[in-house]
């Protein structure tokens, strides 16, 4: 099994940025729309009434508070660019707090002050409700990690741990202060985070990459964790290999008895030996989110989707093996006190003869998790899944949760964050999509005859329309719902979203068996516009063409036009991440060599869009290759898409550099220091 | 026949004889120390000795009846079943299939390794059909017996012998069950457990006459276990440190019939019929003993696999 063991690079990053320690200026109208900005040199606490409701210290989309009388649901509103106060108890919108930024996630300190992550912007905020009237008055902020994506406290809350996405970094703060402490390298597209009850661990879990990460907060070292799946096949093979081994253990060793003992941990030996195709075959992505298990304690829950990209060195028709599912919803359990995720929970179940007999069932999976909290008193872990707009209802104590459904609720269109009200019986999700406040009862957490005992719908809640200038686009906002659309047999015939290859418009950092050769999915944000023709075979001159060719391979119907129409203005508007902040006389000589004869890069990527737009052999072809000329990628954000080249061959930029050179362009007369500069500017682009 | 062609049958025969009480019940959560909770047993291995020779054909064993069908001859197949009920042997003679649920489940032991000892396979059936060449063989009966809001599973291991339709019994122990969750349709699921071990069974409602015809469950390891004809399918899970083990049972509930208005069929003469409903549950169990847990934790929950459907039946046809 390959061991990601990566020791990130911790770096100091000094107490600056936080702008506190003055004195607090709330500029928030209450019982309406106001605006919060941080004063500067505003205190990061000067008295909020707000109190956390069974708070999980754990970063969602949306918390509960009790503001006063009233039970609060606070909701990070990344369209209106606002924090949402809505009553839970009398299901109306109470006040919006508009923000200098898209807010991702937020959380509720046990002093009540709201900590909110800008997205967009980079930047943490706290901020305090003085009043009932669920208006919030920011107090501080402070520069935040690239793209920053899940905030959670300490058990002790003096430290506050962000995520950064894009940047690819956890940063810890002084939850008091929002000093930071200090930052520690991850690997690509960490979200989530929790940390474990004696505050030594935070688990992180990614995007792509298939793997949840540990960072040690006393070392600040990082553990990167497998999260491959292995098929129930060969997870029954291996137990019947060593329940046989231990039946022949427990016998009289006679000669004959031994000799079997040895080959049957001979072919043990063998079949555990590493086998990176069997692995491949059981890559994870869609981490979106994490829930620490209540009762039993010591087990963090990792929702993800693992992913068969088939088999490199054929050519199927479609993207992934022709015969087998692509895409199995799992949830990994992750044992805190070994620190890995325990191997039953990773098995992935692919027989059809136990899958429903009639298609007609097919209820939907999830394979677009974005949120999970547990509910102790059922022991649920909820988790919402985009795609089928749903929060579906696990059993949290089971070695499999995945495999134990107990219900589903149907929510708002793109529910990014569900938050639990123990004493109510129930938990609140928000859905960004159509801003909509689902609240669904937890008084029944287990199937019902639904034809004598209706259940109870979820209450929504659809927030106040935006006004005309901050509204989004509706063809935007189509082309959103679209994007995340799974199990829409116009777009993929075994259910795929196209965000199931792009989680948030990036790519999934796998490389799949294609119709054409092995081929890595691309990122999407902030690079598809300028970057024509399209494919890595350059030969859709459109988006129209080429998401037509991908609909085809993914056995999907097509959309109509208008609604072909939205999704490709989504993928070309789509937010882009940002980009990498680095030393700039480093970026300038870096970009004087980009520049330069000598290296070559700029000869095919070149003008706005960091391309040619023409295809070349760069001796790139692979074994299932059809081609053997690939066209130029577009370079912009290329720091954040690793691994790289169209089968990613290549794990880093730096390996790229060395290992193309006279193939593409030319490195080996770059100096440790050049060569340095050089990737540092590719980085920033 | 495919596993999902027997089961899309199954389906279709078990509710053309069904008829099925609704009642609505819920699963409990996990709970900590449930474990603790679970009566404790200790049930013996398969033997360890070889089969003897032969077992004379006048030895029996209370509860069970060896049957050699007349159309198979006598050198087919015989049958292995619960005794009939007082008045039925001539039936069940006749046709010793059967029909309807079984309280008894039968397990075959098959030789494993050098030293002749045997192992229990992972199926069981109501109606187990031995071939006489396959001589004297180990077989489990496991009666499950609901009474008073309990349970007690009786197991009997004996020696079988399919050439003399003999049975010896090797020993007995009944075992105390306790409930720990129900689903719609009065499916019921009990525990029990042994030393390292928990034993999970899924039971259907006597009162149903509704024959799942295979009970399946897939466990995380791949493993396929299945009860054919029975009321009960019993899996056992590893309780190990460090590691866990759950299984997924599919089970079709009855949630209740209602009259079909036959426009004057009745008076018609023609047979009264009803339409069933039904659901399949997904019934899941699971055991895990992990590093910061105490004990092992023992959990289940219940949950809907799809739609609900139904089927139109004729009243009586296939009961007794």
């Amino acid at each position: 099994m390959r061991k990601h063991l990566v020791v990130g690079a911790v770096v100091a990053v000094g107490v600056l940025a936080a702008a506190c320690g003055g004195s607090p200026k709330a500029s928030v109208q209450t019982g309406g729309v106001g605006t919060a900005a941080a004063p500067a040199g505003g205190a990061c606490k000067v008295r909020s009434i707000a109190t956390p409701i069974d708070g999980p210290q754990t970063g969602s989309s949306v918390a509960l508070v009790r503001l006063g009388a009233r039970k609060v649901a606070l909701v990070a509103d990344e369209d209106a660019r606002s924090i949402i106060a809505v009553d839970v108890d009398k299901n109306v919108e109470l006040a919006r707090t508009r923000l200098a930024g898209a807010p991702s996630q937020l959380v509720v300190t046990k002093d009540g002050r709201v900590v909110t992550l800008l997205r967009d912007v980079s930047k943490v905020v706290v901020l305090e409700a003085e009043t009932d009237s669920g208006a919030l008055a920011a107090r501080c902020d402070a520069k935040a990690p690239a793209d920053p994506v899940g905030v959670a406290l300490g058990p002790d809350e003096k430290t506050a741990l962000v995520t950064g996405g894009f940047g690819h970094t956890m940063r810890a703060y002084d939850a008091a202060t929002l000093a930071p402490r200090f930052e520690v390298d991850l690997a690509r597209e960490p979200r989530a985070v929790v940390v474990s009850d004696d505050g030594r661990t935070a688990y992180v879990s990614h995007a792509v990459g298939s793997t949840v990460t540990a960072v040690d907060l006393d070392a600040r070292q990082v553990r990167a964790m497998n999260l491959h799946g292995q098929d129930v096949q060969e997870a029954s093979v291996a137990s019947r290999f060593q329940k046989h081994l231990s039946q022949l253990k427990a016998q009289k060793p006679t000669p004959e008895v031994r000799a079997q003992i040895e080959s049957i941990e001979a072919m043990i030996k063998m079949r555990g030996a590493k086998d990176a195709a069997k692995e491949r075959r059981g890559q994870s992505c869609q981490g979106f989110a994490l829930a620490k298990s209540v009762r039993p304690l010591g087990r963090v829950l990792a929702p993800a989707v693992f992913v068969d990209p088939g088999d490199l060195e054929n050519r199927p028709e479609g993207y992934g093996d022709d015969h087998t599912p692509t895409e199995t919803p799992a949830i990994a359990v992750i044992d805190e006190s070994t620190g890995r995720p325990v191997e039953e929970s990773l098995t992935v179940s692919r027989q059809r003869h136990f899958k429903q007999v009639d298609p007609r069932d097919h209820a939907g999976e999830c394979l677009l998790p974005r949120a999970a909290a547990v509910d102790p008193t059922s022991g649920s872990l909820l988790v919402t899944c985009f795609g089928i707009d749903a929060v579906v209802a696990y059993d949290a104590a089971s070695i499999t949760p995945e495999r134990t459904e107990r219900k589903r609720w149907q929510t708002g269109a793109g529910p990014t964050g569900v938050a639990v009200d123990v004493a109510g019986r129930r938990a609140v999700v928000w859905s960004q999509f159509d801003r909509t406040v689902s609240t669904v009862s937890l008084e029944t957490v287990a199937p019902v005859d639904e034809k004598k005992n209706p259940d109870k719908a979820p209450q929504k809640l659809s927030l106040a329309p935006l006004p005309a200038g901050e509204k989004l686009p509706a063809e935007y906002a189509l082309g959103r719902i679209l994007f995340h659309a799974a199990g829409d047999g116009r777009i993929a015939a075994d259910g795929r979203a196209c965000a199931s290859c792009h989680p948030d418009g990036r790519d999934d950092g796998i490389t799949w068996a294609t119709p054409e050769g092995p081929r890595r999915s691309i990122m999407l944000a902030g690079r598809v516009a300028p970057s024509a023709p399209y494919s890595w075979n350059g030969d859709n001159p459109d988006l129209h063409t080429h998401i037509g060719h991908t609909f085809d391979r993914l056995g999907g119907a097509g959309l109509r036009s208008v609604e072909l129409d939205s999704l490709i203005t989504y993928v070309t508007k789509m937010p882009a991440p940002p980009a990498f902040e680095a030393d700039s006389a480093k970026v300038a000589r870096g970009a004087k060599i980009f520049a330069s004869k000598e290296a070559g890069c700029a000869t095919c990527h070149s003008g706005g869009a960091l391309t040619d737009g023409a295809s070349h052999d760069v001796q790139s072809k692979a074994k299932a290759d059809k081609g053997k000329s690939f066209n130029t990628p577009s370079l912009h954000l290329v720091g954040g898409t690793g691994p790289y080249f169209h089968d990613g061959r290549y794990k880093s930029l730096r390996e790229l550099l060395r290992k193309s050179d006279g193939t593409m362009g030319k490195t080996s007369h770059l100096s440790e220091a050049d060569m340095d500069a050089l990737e540092t500017y590719l980085k920033t682009l | 026949m495919s596993i999902k062609t027997t089961l899309g049958l199954a389906t279709v025969t078990a509710l053309s004889l069904a008829l099925g009480v609704a009642e609505v019940a819920h699963a409990a959560p996990a709970s900590p120390g449930l474990w603790s909770e679970l009566p404790q047993t200790s049930l013996p291995p398969a033997p360890k000795t070889a089969a003897p020779a032969r077992i004379l054909g006048g030895e029996r064993v209370e509860g069970v009846t060896l049957t050699s069908p007349a159309n198979m001859g006598p050198e087919g197949m015989v049958v292995l079943s619960e005794t009939p009920p007082k008045g039925k042997e001539a039936a069940h003679k006749r046709n010793p299939f059967g029909e309807g649920f079984a309280d008894t489940c039968f397990t075959r032991g098959e030789p494993q390794g050098m030293n002749r000892d045997f192992t229990w396979t992972d199926g069981s059936d109501a109606r187990m059909h031995l071939m006489r060449s396959m001589g004297v063989m180990p077989v489990r009966s496991e009666k499950l017996v609901e009474r008073d809001g309990g349970a007690t599973l009786s197991v009997t291991d004996m020696w079988i012998d399919a050439v003399t339709l003999g049975a010896r019994a090797i020993g007995k122990r009944d075992v105390t069950l306790k409930q720990v969750g129900s689903g719609p349709g009065d499916i019921k699921l009990y525990m029990m457990r042994e030393a390292s071990e928990a034993s999970v069974l899924v039971v259907f409602p006597k009162s149903q006459k509704f024959i799942p015809w295979q009970l399946m469950g897939e466990k995380s390891d791949g493993t396929i276990v299945h009860s054919s004809g029975c009321r009960h399918l019993r899996v056992s899970l590893a309780a190990e440190k460090g590691r866990g083990e759950s299984v997924v049972v599919r089970a079709p509930s009855v949630l209740g019939s209602e009259p079909v208005d036959g426009a004057g069929e009745k008076e018609r003469g023609f047979p009264e019929r009803q339409r069933v409903r039904f659901r399949t549950l997904l019934v899941s169990a699971s055991t895990s003993w992990l590093g910061k847990d105490p004990e092992p934790v023992v959990s289940f929950s219940v949950g809907w696999e799809g739609r609900e459907r139904s089927v139109e039946r004729v009243v009586g046809l296939g009961e007794e």
